[in-house]
């Protein structure tokens, strides 16, 4: 079953050429994406049920031995996320099928689209510190392609800033990586946890985390590294933010996790309060940007960032529950934010604005989306029996339980402050009757494949997110099995090594 | 040597953050080259330096007979350097949009009049 690590990177990539090949016919284009996507999707269910099942699995590719070779690795946490991610990329492909015009798709919207989840998954897989950095460097340029793809002005404005933040944290991880192989000689993790439990923490890998922990930070928006995100997430088609959104910044938590459980850990201990207060500040300043937000997408992405502060909370409590927490959240966020922007697309469609104050009357007119938002909304915001309340509950439980007494105060005051903003939202565009000011030529009504297409992804993420809030146990044990591999990293350290099955 | 080389691997490093920090494009892409170029070197320096040495192994043998310089790093470099080649590529055509598109060569962020997004879809 090893051929399955290789299947999901290599997988996506044959689609991008597939789909390169097929841009002169539309119609082919879109039935080889979506075939792209479910069996991504299918590919992706195999490899967390064999992982369920067996246990971690590594493998090495061109059969050179760990730790001199390139390792790729799946265990729970990676295999959760390669699972949701391209569960969100399928949503995105057919969303776009509605909404990529032709030169878009002639630009090579959908090849980059699939090398996006190629990079995607590349970086959850990774066994080797240089070959995720290369991987998150793949994600990163096919989003810059991605941002900038379209005739608006606004969106070269807005990616300039974020071509120019994304590089320098590219950068900084770079030199984290290059001095990592001056100072241990070695950029497999399993090797590099060893060496640096034995070696303990000295100026230089002080330096190394703290280099790790900036350039990460950048791409998981947290405070004080945000401010690319609310500048330009608001810019791109809607499929493009849905997709923005669920993955990078949750894959720069992915990696955070990552390097500061497997190898910076122990003598590290001290960075745990920085990331503490560091989740702190980005819950809070991250709602609080959003609270005088009346643009639909942008008040997303603050929220965006609040969120990334309860996961890396999760990370900082560097206990089972307070981790095993952060992964059920970060799956629960993926979910609820995704279809957030696909339901702002749709009310796009409907109404010709992203001005939620020229916005209203939706509940009327579409009951249906306006139920989809309810539940997507109000899960995102920690509402019994949805997701986001078992998420945020079992995070909350984790702090009082570590004894951070203020931290867990400000996620249940973020979470307040979460509902308000929804119910700002649903008041202005669901509630509210539509202002006479707004062009009565711009309504317009469901109906037809276009539309069809905007509400399926919308449809599958809400059943997920009932599924998971009325049902999470099955979620909540993945999580822990996750959190206790990635608290005790000799599980991991002994398949790489000890294994070196071909 | 290695003190003299990392000495100036910060100095190109400031240099290309004042390049990137003027908010002038063309002068950003020179930030961006200025910037990678001091990161290829640090991962140069921390192969540690040597001279004269390939990361050669003779025919007949299997294991380096001396010293030999580190093939990884210059893997590394290697690597680095094809990915931020294809990153200022990227910057590049982007400055050359913004030109056509903005008329400025001096952007600022967040600037932007609330114009009513385009739709495009069946």
């Amino acid at each position: 079953m090893n051929a399955l690590i290789y299947a999901m990177i290599v997988g996506p990539m044959i689609f991008a050429v597939i789909t390169l090949f097929s841009a002169r016919d539309q119609k082919l284009q879109s039935i080889f994406s979506v075939v792209g996507g479910l069996s991504l999707v299918a590919l992706a269910v195999m490899l967390m049920t064999v992982v369920y099942n067996s246990g971690m699995m590594s493998v090495q590719i061109g059969n050179w031995k760990a730790p001199f070779g390139i390792t790729m690795m799946a265990d729970h946490f990676s295999a959760l996320m390669v699972l949701v991610l391209n569960f969100l990329g399928l949503g995105a492909i057919i969303y776009s099928l509605s909404e990529i015009t032709g030169p878009q798709r002639a630009a090579g919207y959908f090849p980059i689209l699939f090398l996006l989840l190629a990079g995607t998954n590349g970086v959850v897989l990774a066994g080797d510190v240089f070959n995720m950095y290369v991987w998150i460097e793949v994600m990163v340029i096919t989003s810059f392609v991605l941002l900038s793809m379209g005739e608006r002005s606004e969106q070269i404005r807005a990616t300039i800033p974020y071509v120019v933040l994304n590089f320098i944290a590219s950068m900084f991880v770079l030199s984290a990586v290059g001095l990592l192989m001056g100072l241990y000689g070695t950029l497999n993790m399993a090797d590099l946890a060893q060496k640096i439990d034995a070696a303990g923490s000295s100026g230089l890998s002080i330096t190394i985390a703290m280099l790790f922990l900036v350039g990460i930070g950048i791409k998981s928006a947290v405070f004080p590294l945000f401010f690319w995100l609310p500048d330009s997430y608001h810019t791109p088609p809607v499929a493009v933010s849905a997709l923005f959104a669920g993955t990078f910044t949750k894959v720069g938590v992915y990696v955070l996790f990552r390097l500061f459980t497997l190898l910076f850990n122990g003598g590290f201990a001290f960075i745990s309060p920085i990331i503490l207060w560091v989740s702190v500040l980005t819950m809070l300043i991250g709602v609080l940007g959003a609270v005088s937000q009346y643009e639909f997408r942008k008040l997303l992405s603050f929220h965006i960032i609040s969120q990334v502060g309860y996961m890396t909370f999760g990370l900082a409590l560097f206990t089972q529950e307070g981790v095993a927490g952060a992964i059920f959240f970060i799956v629960h966020n993926i979910l609820a934010k995704t279809s957030l922007f696909f339901i702002s697309g749709v009310s796009l469609r409907l109404r010709g604005t992203f001005n939620l104050r020229r916005m209203g009357g939706l509940f009327k007119t579409s009951p249906t989306l306006a139920v989809l938002f309810f539940i997507s909304a109000f899960s995102l915001a920690g509402v019994p029996p949805l997701s986001g309340f078992w998420g945020k509950f079992t995070l909350v439980r984790a702090g009082l339980l570590s004894e951070e007494y203020i931290a867990s105060g400000v996620g249940l005051l973020v979470g307040f402050l979460t509902t308000f903003s929804m119910t700002k939202i649903w008041n202005e565009a669901f509630w509210k009757r539509m202002p006479t000011q707004t062009r009565k030529t711009e309504l317009r009504q469901l109906k037809g494949w276009g539309d069809v297409f905007r509400l399926a992804p919308i449809v599958g993420l809400v059943i997920c997110i009932l599924i998971i809030g009325l049902a999470p146990m099955t979620l909540m044990s993945v999580a822990e099995r996750a959190a206790s591999e990635l608290l005790n990293p000799g599980l991991y350290i002994e398949t790489v090594l000890g294994g070196n099955e071909p | 040597m290695e003190p003299a080389l990392a000495v100036v691997t910060g100095i190109v490093f400031s240099a290309g953050v004042y390049a990137l920090l003027q908010g002038h494009l063309f002068r950003m892409v020179v930030g961006f080259v200025l910037i990678s170029n001091s990161v290829n070197l640090l991962i140069f320096s921390s192969g540690r330096l040597s001279r004269g040495q390939p990361p050669l192994i003779a025919e007949s043998r299997t294991v380096p007979s001396g010293p030999v310089a580190n093939p990884l790093s210059s893997a590394l470099i290697l690597t680095s350097i094809v990915i931020t080649f294809g990153l200022i590529a990227y910057l590049i055509m982007l400055v050359f949009r913004s030109i056509r598109q903005l008329n400025t060569l001096t952007p600022i962020p967040g600037a932007e009049e609330e114009d009513e997004p385009e739709e495009g879809g069946k």
